[in-house]
């Protein structure tokens, strides 16, 4: 009985002398790398630096494409774990997540997070800064691109399907200044746009890395395309008839998929509407636009035998006219969306301009095929001079027109424009106690870097000054651990904590641990939804 | 002799039920005491910030502790910051409007050393028995460092759910009066 009683004696006090070393919870004093560091290269391991002798219970890896490595490896030696790095780490953000018994037997769990290269990005920004001499450049080259497309190899396939027989050496002249201004800027642009998508000024067009880049933009195959419509446009100004309608005609084409293929319209949804919308749109362009300089001359130079010319143009402008008219009010429909967008974006209201320029364009068509044509045909008549001035002026109204759509490089569409604020909107929670409240705002709310804003009042929401707000978020059904980041006072109620990286969507856990003074700490937990 | 060893097992881990978190934080000595009542508070201070050493530690005196009166203590020096209640208490017959609020005793301890701070204090009896009391304790520490024993568990948790939870104590109804 005796032995008995002292025998549990000394078994409590061999247990409790056990737990002796065990003399608090463990906590995190450093990492290697650190905390929210970027480092070069991906690490072989990751060193965790405890405060006390510390046993690993599982550590995990969240990478920077959302895979989770489970069961990383980790050595404990003294107060340090080192976990072993799987291999194959992509550049990025990568979160290190760990639950480490401490001495008392507590469960301890943390996150760390370090990049690769640099922090995981949030998305292709906007884009609409850059250079200003770099954007002028763009749109002057856009306007050439255009002038070269639609004058040049419009020009082209009109002289060979609709004149046979009339003398063309002044037009061909011309034209093929159209066509070689045309290829120089096509050249120009895809330069340019490497430019304007690294950021760079002018000066780098030099680099090789400029023009690559410019390659790699859905530009490039729109600049390649084009430039060899041209080329194909130039040939078909000289030699054999049938070997003239050929290479003109598959300018023509050219012309059409060039542009078809990069640029907003084409980039909008549904894209077996749009791009073929796009394609007959610029075909009917380059038919109408590129008959302008080439029936100006003809008309000038002996206006009775431009009749026939006039004539066989006019019956099929007349289906270049629908067919463009067409295309343009389909895309104008999926671009602006809503008819409250036409004034109030930049891009609505260059597409009113264009409009009424493009009104006025179809009246003077009008007017030539209705008055001004059959005016050429009765003996007596005019000579064709007001038709020469409409045409003229048709030209005048053309070259504004395209000068107008070169801005449509620089104004995203209103479709663009919601996808673009959609990607960088905000997620928000509101966490309450009868005491104090706190509303946390992420922004961008998705996956990725973003930064969170915290906005503190009391129960009664009245101002209160904290001295410390700590952030924390959590992901545990996914094996992150918390993520701790202490916050920053920006303006009266604010606290700010920048670069905050989320490599995840979905719901994550948000606690906000606010120190009221130094004796009163309110924790506010919630949960916030993180979009891709 | 079964029983008696059964018996064994369970006061022992009672006793390791209260040693764990015992250990584990800046906590009482004495967890539990009656309303009414005199209490002598000990808090033990088992460690300090992440490995700095303790440069001061502060104790607010929650509502309904009055008549404190902290023991000195060799190689410390000793503050208290009085102020004036939420409402006037009785001791022993006399109203009590004012009082110490704040015990700071500033010093050295260092991480690898353990020490206790003394306090004698009357728990009125507005207090309420059966409840928790909870004695938040600021440790400041070498490098700006501060664990901040601070945590009141809300309702449904217990002070293991937390990192920092407040020393506290147990109240018991008042005893009989004699």
């Amino acid at each position: 009985m005796k032995r008995a009683i002292l025998l549990m004696f000394w078994l409590t006090l061999a247990i409790l002398g056990g737990m002796g070393h065990a003399l608090a919870h463990a906590a995190l004093v450093e990492s290697h790398p650190a905390d929210g560091a970027s480092v070069e290269e991906a690490p072989a391991t990751v060193r965790l630096h405890f405060n006390e002798p510390v046993s690993p219970l599982v550590v995990s890896l969240t990478d920077a494409r959302g895979q989770v490595h489970r069961g990383l490896h980790a050595t404990a030696r003294n107060e340090v774990l080192e976990v072993a790095i799987p291999g194959d780490l992509p550049r990025g953000s990568h979160v290190l997540s760990y639950r480490v018994a401490s001495g008392d037997g507590h469960p301890v769990g943390g996150s760390i997070v370090f990049s690769v290269g640099a922090a995981t990005g949030s998305g292709p920004a906007a884009g609409l800064e850059g250079n200003e001499a770099v954007r002028r450049g763009l749109w002057l080259a856009r306007v050439a691109l255009y002038l070269g497309l639609f004058a040049g190899a419009g020009g082209a396939f009109f002289q060979a399907w609709l004149t046979p027989g009339l003398k063309a050496g002044r037009t061909r002249r011309v034209l093929t200044g159209f066509v070689v201004l045309g290829i120089l800027a096509a050249t120009i642009s895809l330069g340019l746009q490497g430019v304007d998508a690294l950021g760079e000024t002018p000066a780098s067009l030099g680099t090789v890395a400029a023009w690559a880049a410019g390659w790699r933009t859905s530009f490039g195959p729109t600049s390649a395309i084009g430039a060899v419509a041209l080329v194909l446009a130039g040939m078909g100004l000289r030699g054999q008839m049938g070997w003239r309608r050929v290479c003109t005609i598959t300018a023509m084409a050219g012309v059409g998929l060039s542009l078809a293929w990069s640029g907003h319209a084409s980039a909008a949804a549904p894209q077996w509407l749009t791009r073929p919308a796009v394609f007959l749109h610029a075909v009917g362009v380059a038919y109408w636009v590129g008959a302008l300089i080439p029936l100006l001359f003809a008309i000038r130079q002996a206006p009775a035998q431009a009749l026939p010319v006039v004539r066989r143009f006019s019956t099929g402008a007349l289906m270049a006219v629908a067919m463009l008219t067409l295309a343009g009010l389909v895309l104008a429909a999926i671009q602006v969306e809503a008819p409250a967008n036409l004034t109030g974006t930049d891009y609505g209201r260059v597409l009113i301009a264009k409009t009424i320029l493009v009104v006025t364009l179809l009246g003077l068509a009008a007017l030539n095929r209705m008055r001004l044509t059959p005016a050429l045909a009765s003996p007596g008549g005019t000579d064709g001079r007001w038709l020469v001035r409409s045409v003229a002026v048709e030209i005048v109204l053309s070259v504004a027109i395209l000068a107008l759509v070169g801005l449509w490089r620089f104004t995203p569409p209103p479709r663009a424009l919601a996808a673009s604020a959609e990607a960088t909107a905000s997620a928000s929670v509101h966490l309450h106690s009868p005491r104090i409240m706190a509303q946390v705002t992420l922004s961008p709310g998705r996956a990725g870097v973003t930064r969170a804003r915290i906005v503190i009042a009391s129960g009664r929401a009245e101002p209160t000054s904290p001295k410390e707000v700590i952030l924390v978020l959590a992901r545990p059904e996914a094996g992150i651990e918390a993520i701790a980041r202490p916050a920053r006072r920006d303006g009266r109620q604010g606290w700010l904590v920048e670069g905050l990286v989320l490599p995840q969507a979905g719901a994550w856990q948000v606690r906000v641990d606010i120190l009221v003074d130094d004796f009163e700490k309110s924790s506010l937990e919630g949960s916030i939804s993180i979009r891709p | 002799m079964i029983s008696i060893l059964l018996r064994g097992a369970f006061a022992a881990s009672a006793l390791l039920a209260l040693a764990g978190p015992v250990l584990a934080h800046t906590t009482l000595e004495t967890q539990q005491a009656p309303v009414a009542s005199t209490y002598k508070a000990v808090l033990r201070v088992g460690h300090g910030c992440e490995g700095a050493p303790t440069l001061k530690l502060r104790v607010r005196i929650p509502e309904g502790v009055i008549n404190v009166k902290p023991m000195p203590k060799p190689g410390w020096e000793m503050q208290t910051v009085k102020a004036p209640y939420e409402r006037a208490f009785d001791y022993h017959g006399t109203p009590t409007t004012e009082g110490v609020r704040e015990i700071v005793w500033t010093g050295k301890l260092l991480d690898e050393h353990y020490d206790e701070f003394v306090f004698r204090a009357y728990l009125t009896d507005s207090l309420k028995p059966d409840t928790m009391l909870y004695i938040p304790v600021v440790q400041e520490c070498g490098g700006g460092k501060a664990d901040r024993w601070i945590e009141i568990p809300a309702e449904g948790k217990s002070a293991d759910d937390y990192q920092y939870p407040a020393p506290g104590l147990k109240l018991l109804p008042a005893k009989a009066t004699h």
